[in-house]
């Protein structure tokens, strides 16, 4: 048991990576500052779901109908888990190095088990912590519910997790039991999460699809959303206990339910794990040597441009944590957020609706250039361009390339993603609105000069503040601090966008795209300018 | 030629790393560079390659300015850094396709050079598969390769013999002396003393900072205690300081 503990402790610090404390007292006040931050983040995320929660449930409450919130509430949690869990356990289980670190000490295979569970499961709750605990609270305040509520609710909290963990975690570990014996491993499991997500993605669709929210009558759309929940209930075993539990707390028995569910599992888990894991773990390190002879199409010459930005897109794309961390969610996201918007019957009304808005309007383009900030923010390309490099990034001080041009060759990856969100976006705009194909050019344009500046000063932040030294791929995109300034950076650019889309609405339309393309260009030769004069300064770092 | 004219390098504020450094490295010799642990070699190494700005003072490459001619200056170079593990999820060829590419080097030119070191060091067969999959000789001996492809004058090697069994070993001793034979200049560190009494025409001993010895192996043992082996001179002269 003590065993289990220390490296449940080892593998949260080396996946956090609280262990390389710096005793430089200005790097110590950084750390304080950078935990401050994140402090003021999380406090920022409580108060939104909270206040949204207290929304919803005043509003529930009028019609009577405040314990359809429970169910809601509790199937958005068990979602953001499950999606949660299917992107870290594949990475928290089999890739990160600290297994490697680990693996020639006398462990048995059920305590590296049970420690790697334990960093999952404790990930998860900080997340239910942050989104789930203050909502379920409220709740209890505005409908005054007993001291018993809040046990029984903290109970249905500390569970509600761990049975879609144990579930997705064996999934995982069968895959990684069967892949070993498949020749190509890394792209069969690539492949195979792949799958999973976009499987998570197809049940949302289906979901948004069937859910008739545009329904008129309010009463008949929240019979339609218990309907749901209660459909949903079906596939997630857990649910409909947890909800009884909250909502009836006079009754024990959807309580022990849920406590029999969450043993069972375990159990299986267990048994199942204990048979599999650790072979999958030996099983899944190392890929064998393919001896051939080099033939004369092996040996290609490349203009050095083109050959640096094809070496970063085979990084990304080759390495599964990158590629489902930086480059996936240039593609799911939009398509997440607008799948509603095409939905079956939905696509009609919306469109009808669209015709009122005149998009090729001031507000409208900054408007649709807010929306692509917003989505340029989720390409974590070019702001880990140097910390994914990790210890190999000193190599750009190593060749006789200059480092402005470097700089440009490490942007360009980000700059071809967030075509994809650009592309999706204009589509969506001439699917929906009667636009000129003129329009669409202009904002594509206006798309490419804003891509560049994003792209140029998120990799500037990597370089003022790089990751270089990680135990697991996973930190560099995941528990990485400079997220929070891709985020600040897009809110800014947001503010701008819509600020000079008010201030210009009364001007002609011509003349805001003529001001834009000016501002735009502008900020792309200010930014170049800079970094072609201080690129000495700009990669100090890098050492 | 490598010229290092009083270079100094702090990390931190009144703790030198490398103190007021001097060394020329003439063309067709070897140069061994030893130190204890967190002596300064590593350090002098980045400085001279171009991964870290001195404080003070200037290093020169075949006449050219690292800091100030960088592109420049770095194309003279060959470097092999103490780490060979880069870029691991491309395949062997395809990094040495990529280091060509960014050296410049015509496709007829690194096909003949790749097949013909390949050959040498025994991984011929092998270049097409993801350097995961290398043990940790077969990275260095990428590396080694790597850094040949543009035919650099000088070479600088952190460590170059860990990690490669002893065939490889011995090639690459072959490869140094060859080079510096055609008028050509090696530099390297190396924890390994006896590779340095056997192969360098000249060592330089760093300690904590400072240069304290620079000369050839037989003006070393004059300067310690007679019938000393090359492990105990160190030892001495690390422990005098």
């Amino acid at each position: 048991m003590n065993k289990i503990w220390v490296l449940t402790k080892v593998f949260l610090k080396s996946s956090f990576q609280f262990g390389t404390e710096n005793k430089n007292t200005s790097s110590r006040l950084k750390k304080i500052a950078a935990k401050i931050g994140y402090g003021i983040l999380i406090l920022y995320l409580i108060g939104i779901f909270s206040f949204l929660s207290y929304q919803l449930i005043e509003t529930l409450r009028a019609f009577g109908q405040e314990t359809l919130f429970v169910g809601i509430f509790l199937l958005a949690l068990l979602l953001l888990i499950s999606i949660q869990t299917i992107f870290s356990a594949m990475n928290i289980f089999y890739f990160a190095k600290d297994i490697e670190q680990v693996l020639p000490l006398p462990i048995k295979p059920i305590e590296l088990l049970l420690a790697k569970l334990n960093v999952l499961i404790i990930s998860e709750y900080l997340i239910e912590f942050i989104f789930g605990l203050f909502p379920i609270f409220i709740y209890g305040y505005i409908t005054g519910a007993g001291i018993i509520y809040y046990i029984i609710s903290l109970v249905v909290l500390l569970l509600l997790p761990i049975v879609p963990i144990l579930f997705i975690t064996l999934v995982v570990m069968v895959i990684m039991r069967f892949s070993n014996l498949v020749k190509y491993k890394e792209r069969f499991q690539l492949f195979i999460n792949l799958a999973i997500i976009l499987l998570a993605i197809g049940l949302q669709f289906f979901f948004t699809s069937t859910g008739e929210v545009s329904n008129q009558e309010i009463l008949v759309t929240m019979t339609n959303v218990n309907g749901m929940v209660e459909n949903i209930g079906n596939y997630f075993l857990v649910l409909k206990p947890a909800i009884h539990a909250i909502i009836n707390t006079n009754e024990f028995i959807p309580l022990l339910q849920l406590i029999a569910f969450t043993l069972i599992s375990f159990i299986i888990f267990i048994f199942i794990g204990n048979k599999i894991y650790f072979k999958g773990v030996i099983g899944s390190r190392g890929t064998a040597l393919k001896k051939r002879k080099m033939k004369d199409k092996n040996y290609q010459e490349k203009d050095i441009g083109l050959s640096y930005v094809i070496k970063e897109f085979k990084l990304l794309i080759r390495n599964p944590i990158y590629f489902i961390q930086c480059i996936l969610p240039a593609f799911l996201m939009p398509v997440l957020l607008f799948l509603p918007f095409l939905g079956n019957d939905n696509g009609m009304d919306i469109r009808n609706i669209a015709g009122l808005f005149n998009i090729q309007s001031t507000l409208g383009i900054s408007i649709l250039l807010s929306i692509i900030s917003f989505l340029y923010s989720l390409n974590f390309i070019a702001i880990t361009g140097i910390s994914r490099d990790g210890e190999n990034a000193k190599f750009v001080k190593q060749i006789p390339v200059s480092l402005y041009d470097q700089y440009i060759y490490k942007i360009i990856p980000a700059v071809f993603v967030n075509f994809i969100p650009s592309l999706i976006l204009i589509g969506l705009v001439y699917y929906l609105f009667p636009v000129s194909i003129g329009f669409i050019v202009i904002i594509f344009l206006f798309t490419i000069l804003f891509s560049f500046i994003h792209s140029i000063w998120m990799l500037w932040i990597d370089l003022k503040r790089p990751k270089l030294n990680w135990n697991t791929e996973y930190a560099v995109v995941k528990q990485n601090m400079n997220m929070l300034f891709e985020f600040i950076f897009s809110f800014i650019c947001i503010a701008i966008f819509l600020l000079i889309g008010y201030l210009c609405m009364t001007i002609n339309e011509i003349i805001f795209i003529l001001i834009l393309t000016f501002i735009l260009t502008i900020a792309l030769l200010f930014s170049n300018r800079y970094i072609r004069k201080k690129q000495d300064i700009l990669f100090d770092k890098i050492n | 030629m490598i010229t290092i004219n009083h270079v100094s390098k702090s990390y931190v504020k009144g703790k030198k790393s490398v103190d007021n450094l001097n060394l020329e490295i003439k063309n067709g010799e070897i140069f061994g560079f030893l130190g204890p642990n967190g002596a300064g070699k590593t350090t002098t190494i980045k400085m001279i390659t171009g991964i870290l700005k001195p404080d003070e003072g200037e290093i020169l490459l075949d006449g050219k300015n690292i800091e100030k001619q960088p592109v420049d200056a770095k194309k003279t170079i060959g470097f092999v850094p103490d780490s060979p593990d880069m870029f691991l999820r491309l395949t062997g060829i395809e990094y040495l396709n990529f280091i060509a590419d960014m050296y410049e080097v015509p496709l007829e030119d690194r096909k003949e050079r790749i097949e013909k070191l390949a050959k040498r060091f025994e991984i011929e067969n092998d270049l097409g598969s993801s350097m995961q999959s290398y043990s940790h000789g077969m990275r260095q001996k990428i590396i080694v390769i790597s850094m040949l492809l543009h035919q650099p004058k000088n070479w600088i090697l952190d460590e170059p013999m860990t990690g490669l069994d002893p065939k490889s070993s011995f090639q690459l001793k072959e490869l140094m002396r060859e080079h510096a034979k055609k008028n050509n200049t090696v530099f390297f560190s190396t924890h390994v003393l006896e590779v340095a009494e056997k192969l360098c025409d000249r060592v330089g001993i760093i300690h904590k900072g400072n240069l304290i010895f620079v000369g050839t192996y037989e003006e070393l043992k004059s300067e310690v205690k007679e019938g000393s082996s090359l492990e105990e001179m160190f030892l001495e002269l690390t422990e005098n300081e």
